[in-house]
């Protein structure tokens, strides 16, 4: 079927006895609009300048949303590359027993830490703006395709409605798209552990200065365990809901208890959309990690949370010891 | 007629082939693209209560009690693998079977201590043509049997052999919309105890085809409006017509279905059925109604509920009972709701009460059943 009628070229039979009257239609959707735009559903049945306005203006808050969040990844990118230059040079200066550039190059790595510290809460946020335009994108999308829809379902010309098709191609590929782009593992990058060593000539001094540093970054997984806890909460509760689904049909259809008895009728029960295919990103081989099954969403979340603590453990014991050992204390 | 070793011997051959080819599988699932997608066992208890004088073919006994209670013990392994390539599921492979023992009280005659066996194995295989469409074939078998079968309130299923196959076809259509063809055939051969052979009268063959079109209506929701057609035919079932000696059927249908898949998973539809017949009694026209709730709760909790009710009016009334008597309610109805909470590592516990209802115009007998569960599903996380 390639038309979207229902029913041959031209109306036949009567007209419902609702749409009898213009008035009672123009309150009908002046009500629905009120209703629907005051839950801040997408409008269907509206359309036109209106919708057309709104999307491009969230279209444009997104694409500012957007470009002010890579704008700041870029730069926490490029501040990581310093940071790990300064942290390199602190190590080898440190190591050559180069005590007053070790100390400036210990400043600068300091600096560099906190300058990406705040980069990260600075990123935070704008991510939580780009969640919410992308959100209200997505709305702004959704309402168009119904106009779009509604437009076809007003019997358009042959050309008008090649047209409109393609427009609400353009429009389902462009949500994909946005879509996609929600993809919070991205940023997941699990910083790993300096390798400091305890030198023979660091003195009480030293040795607090490098314990400092490993607290400090062991402090900097908080976020990344934070962010990971959140994500895994949230696809854990959804996966909880589709299997406490699936669990009551199944245990339900096992012995025809949702049968009906006697009238030989077993209701269209909903299966789980198990035949959803993971998609694969064109070309790379790399699937979406939206688009997995929720149980390896889970799995992956988990094991890079895993991989955290452990960093950030790590990192706390070492601090320990060189805090004992500035301490005049002994390793354990 | 079939005996009881027979009976369970259908159960068995469903599962127990399948099961080991699933295990072969399984164990090899990490080298190949194939994956369990769930992997459930199930045990529980319940306690259930029971009322009504609804008259069925398929008991032995007729008891003189009105009220009757059991409690129920059961055990279910179920479980789905999906064989995936390039990216794409091209097939999926799952198992459902079980056995419920009850104790029965208060009946006249004796006490009952009825047991369910049941088994279920179904295949699908998927094949994409390009981007336009999906060509999918399933296939299924099914059976159940139940031993010391209680005379009513206490309403069971009867024990059945069925088979089902089918092919449909999923066109991609514009806006995210679909439009899906199916068509199945399905036999189902009933077994009828020493005493009742009028079971067998229930054994059908049936040939259906549907049509369906599916339309998002925002991001997280969907309509799905389908009409189908299907004929059936019973070939123990007579007409007393020489020339037209056996019951056929044809059933037209159509309905509606909204589903939502939000913070709140829910789905509602709607069903109308038409049946006519070469036989003047089972003429009817239905429609069934059912809902689907999933929802978080406080508590980390899962609130599940699943309900249908049916509702029938007979063409041609009759002063006799109908084909098979309690075979052919006038409305019968459902409710489930169940709370699910995670109890221990790879371990829910749901506590479920559940109530049905059935009753037909002839001496308006009833039949009405309520229960109480408790239940654990383990989910190894293989």
């Amino acid at each position: 079927m390639t038309s979207w009628k229902d029913a041959p070229a031209g109306r036949t039979g009567p007209r419902r006895p609702w749409r009898r009257t213009r008035l009672v239609r123009v309150c009908l959707m002046g009500a629905a609009a009120l209703v629907l735009g005051g839950a801040g559903w997408p409008m269907a049945g509206g359309g036109g300048l209106m919708a057309q306005v709104s999307l491009a203006d969230r279209e444009v808050r997104y694409l500012q949303a957007r470009s002010a969040h890579e704008s700041v990844r870029r730069e926490w990118e490029q501040t990581w590359s310093r940071y790990e230059l300064v942290k390199d040079r602190f190590l080898e200066t440190d190591r050559a027993g180069a005590e007053r550039e070790a100390q400036d190059a210990f400043v600068a790595y300091m600096a560099r830490s906190q300058q990406l510290q705040n980069l990260e809460v600075r990123e935070r946020e704008l991510r939580e703006e780009l969640d919410a335009a992308r959100r209200e994108f997505i709305q702004a999308l959704d309402a168009r395709e119904a106009a779009l829809l509604d437009r076809i379902e007003a019997n358009p010309t042959p050309a008008t409605e090649a047209l409109l098709n393609q427009q609400i191609v353009d429009v389902r590929r462009r949500l994909r798209d946005v879509e996609r782009e929600a993809q919070p593992l991205v940023e997941m990058m699990v910083r790993t552990v300096p390798n400091l060593v305890v030198d023979p000539r660091d003195g009480p001094r030293e040795l607090r200065e490098k314990a400092t540093f490993l607290e400090d970054v062991a402090g900097s997984y908080d976020a990344v365990i934070g962010n990971l806890d959140r994500a895994i909460e949230e696809r854990s509760r959804r996966l909880r809901q589709e299997r406490g689904q699936a669990d009551l049909l199944a245990d339900l259809s096992r012995f025809d208890a949702d049968r009906l008895p006697g009238t030989g009728v077993r209701p269209e029960v909903p299966r789980a959309d198990e035949a959803r295919p993971a998609g694969e990103v064109e070309g790379t081989g790399a699937f979406v990690f939206a688009e997995l099954p929720l149980t390896e969403q889970v799995e992956m979340l988990r094991s890079y949370r895993e991989q955290a603590v452990r960093f950030q453990e790590d990192a706390l014991a070492r601090a320990e010891l060189f805090r004992t050992l500035a301490a005049g204390g002994s390793p354990p | 007629m079939k005996g009881a070793f027979v009976r369970r011997r259908g159960v068995a051959a469903v599962l127990f082939p399948l099961a080991a080819l699933v295990g072969f599988l399984g164990a090899g699932a990490a080298e190949a693209q194939v994956s369990w997608q769930d992997f459930v066992v199930t045990g529980g208890l319940s306690a259930e209560g029971y009322q009504g004088n609804f008259p069925t073919a398929s008991a032995v006994v007729r008891d003189s009690t009105e009220l009757a209670s059991a409690a129920v013990g059961e055990v279910g392994v179920r479980g789905a693998l999906l064989w995936r390539r390039n990216g794409l599921v091209r097939g999926t492979l799952g198992f459902d079977g079980g056995v419920r023992q009850f104790v029965a009280r208060g009946f006249e005659l004796r006490d009952f201590a009825p047991r369910e066996w049941s088994g279920t194995a179904e295949g699908t295989v998927y094949q994409p043509l390009g981007d336009v469409a999906t060509l999918s074939a399933f296939g299924r078998l099914r059976a159940r049997d139940v031993e010391d079968r209680p005379p009513m309130p206490l309403f069971l299923q009867p024990g059945y052999f069925s088979w089902a196959a089918g092919v449909a076809t999923d066109f991609n259509l514009p806006g995210d919309r679909r439009l899906d063809l199916r068509v199945r055939g399905e036999q189902a051969e009933y077994y009828a105890p020493a005493l009742v052979p009028q079971v067998r009268f229930l054994d059908r063959e049936g040939l259906a085809a549907q049509v369906g079109y599916t339309s998002p209506l925002s991001a997280s929701s969907d309509i799905r409006l389908y009409g189908g057609i299907e004929g059936s035919r019973y070939p123990e079932q007579g007409t007393f017509e020489p020339e037209d000696p056996f019951r056929r059927d044809r059933t037209v249908s159509g309905g509606v279905t909204w589903s939502h898949r939000g913070a709140v998973l829910g789905q509602i539809g709607v069903e109308g059925r038409a049946n006519r017949s070469n036989s003047r009694r089972p003429e009817y026209n239905s429609m069934t109604v059912q809902g689907l709730l999933s929802a978080p709760v406080p508590g980390d909790a899962i609130l599940s509920a699943f309900a249908a009710l049916t509702l029938k009016g007979y063409l041609h009334p009759t002063p006799f009972a109908r084909l098979i008597p309690g075979e052919e309610a006038n409305n019968a109805s459902l409710a489930y709701v169940s709370m699910t909470r995670a109890v221990a590592q790879n371990l829910d516990g749901a506590v479920r009460v559940g109530w049905t209802r059935a009753e037909t115009e002839i001496g308006e007998n009833y039949f009405q059943r309520l229960g109480l569960s408790v239940l654990f599903h383990y989910r190894p996380g293989f």
